[in-house]
């Protein structure tokens, strides 16, 4: 027989933190604070035969983002940029088609800070301070942090200058822009205009929007008991896989799990684009409120963060290795609410 | 808990039952007999693409991945499988960032 302590091969980890409490609180929203750079929402909505107009919307209308290609990013230390965008309102920002597991890749955070996930060839070349990846022991990827919103950080200053200089000398990126002006009055497409005067190529986004009806559909009820089922469920559900008509099948064993109750219409809405923190919270009290005014079992939202971008929970380093993941998933009803948070897994490489 | 792997065969059409005891066959062939018989589930299944999403416990998920990697003939024909994406939560499947044109 071949060793079983050899042939014990574990999964990689990955980190699950379930939370609950009282609606009225609103610590809901704590989470949704933790995770900047938004990719994916989804909604579930049972029991209901019309989603209300605003539901729809929240992420919809003005949420344009902006694509930049081929920008340097020595364009973002600007000063001019700086003390428009990155001091007033919230920006963020984040690089796309780069890989954080093999390429370098950028984004700016809504505190202002400007960071760098670089391969070892790149750092060194740079010539910018920076820290080993927390996820590299052997030193193979750098990551260099720049707070732009720093009272010392402007033209004449040594650091500035050089900075400036060395982000010349980097390869010039694709970057997704959001930004939310300070005041009503202020156009968001601002920050695209500024990018278009200096003649980059600017292509406005919409998030892309689905929504569809599944009918009679057993809906299971949602208890703290039964939660990584549930969650299960809701993905099983949202991805239209197969929901287990009872009895054996040679496919599959997954059944909905008991107990559960079968609706006539259940909705499923999903968003895809580059959101901020700020509309997902539009989104979660247009959900609260539509709760109140209409009874519902349960309703669900899930976020999910992007696979490459440099920081993620709270700020704290990001990187990829089986997958990128980082999302939550809020169920609220009437008077609760649970948040189930993934996190993507801590461990280093060897 | 679970591992959930959205994974896509390169050969030929095939049906969900000759999907799934294909990857069966593929385990046994590394593995061995009793490691065939490590309980998993074809949750979807899309003909079109030949594409499906797989629901494995967590404890056989790197046997199960290593033997699709290994997997090299179906009908004496060369064979591939595609992993688009792998996670522990699956709603993690319904997009991918990195894949996703803006």
């Amino acid at each position: 027989m071949l060793s079983p302590e050899i042939w014990n091969f574990k999964a990689p980890d990955s980190l699950v933190k379930v939370e609950k409490g009282n609606i009225v609180n609103n610590n809901c929203f704590n989470t949704i604070q933790k995770l900047h750079h938004n990719h994916l929402v989804s909604v579930v909505l049972p029991d209901t035969l019309r989603v209300p107009q605003n539901i729809c919307e929240t992420l919809k209308n003005d949420c344009e983002y902006y694509k930049i290609s081929n920008v340097g990013l020595d364009e973002l230390v600007n000063i001019n940029f700086i003390n428009a965008f990155v001091r007033k309102g919230i920006f963020i920002s984040l690089s796309i088609n780069e890989r954080i597991d093999c390429d370098d890749c950028m984004c700016i955070t809504p505190n202002g800070f400007l960071l760098l996930s670089l391969t070892k060839e790149t750092y060194e070349s740079l010539g910018l301070e920076g820290t080993p990846s927390h996820y590299y022991n052997t030193k193979q990827r750098y990551v260099v942090s720049i707070n732009l919103l720093s009272n010392h950080f402007k033209p004449g200053k040594k650091n500035y200058d050089r900075t400036k200089d060395r982000l010349l000398t980097l390869k010039k990126m694709t970057l997704l822009i959001n930004w939310e002006p300070p005041h009503l009055d202020i156009c968001p497409s601002s920050v695209a205009k500024y990018f278009d005067d200096l003649k980059f190529d600017v292509q406005v986004c919409l998030p892309d929007f689905q929504m569809r009806t599944n009918y009679t559909i057993k809906v299971p009820n949602f208890t703290m008991d039964n939660i990584h089922e549930f969650v299960e469920w809701l993905g099983m559900f949202s991805l239209e896989s197969d929901l287990g008509g009872g009895g054996e099948s040679y496919l599959s064993t997954y059944e909905t799990p008991q107990p559960y109750q079968e609706y006539g219409q259940v909705k499923f809405l999903q968003w895809r684009g580059f959101f901020s923190s700020q509309q997902i919270n539009k989104l979660l009290e247009v959900l609260i409120s539509h709760l109140k005014d209409e009874e519902k079992p349960w309703i669900s939202l899930y976020v999910q963060g992007f696979s490459d971008v440099v920081v993620g929970w709270d700020l704290q380093e990001h990187h990829y290795y089986t997958n990128g993941d980082n999302g939550y998933v809020i169920v609220l009803n009437s008077e609760d609410y649970m948040v189930y948070q993934h996190m993507c897994s801590k461990k280093s490489y060897k | 808990m679970y591992y959930y792997l959205d994974i896509s065969f390169v050969n030929q059409d095939i049906t969900a039952a000759l999907f799934k005891n294909h990857i069966i066959t593929s385990i046994k062939h590394v593995f061995g007999e009793i490691a065939a018989a490590i309980p998993f589930d074809v949750v979807k299944y899309d003909p079109s693409e030949i594409r499906a999403i797989v629901r494995v416990t967590q404890d056989h998920y790197v046997k199960f991945r290593g033997s699709l990697t290994l997997a090299g003939y179906y009908q004496g024909k060369p064979c591939a499988y595609i992993v688009h994406k792998v996670s522990p939560l699956l709603l993690s499947l319904l997009g991918d960032s990195r894949t996703y044109v803006h």
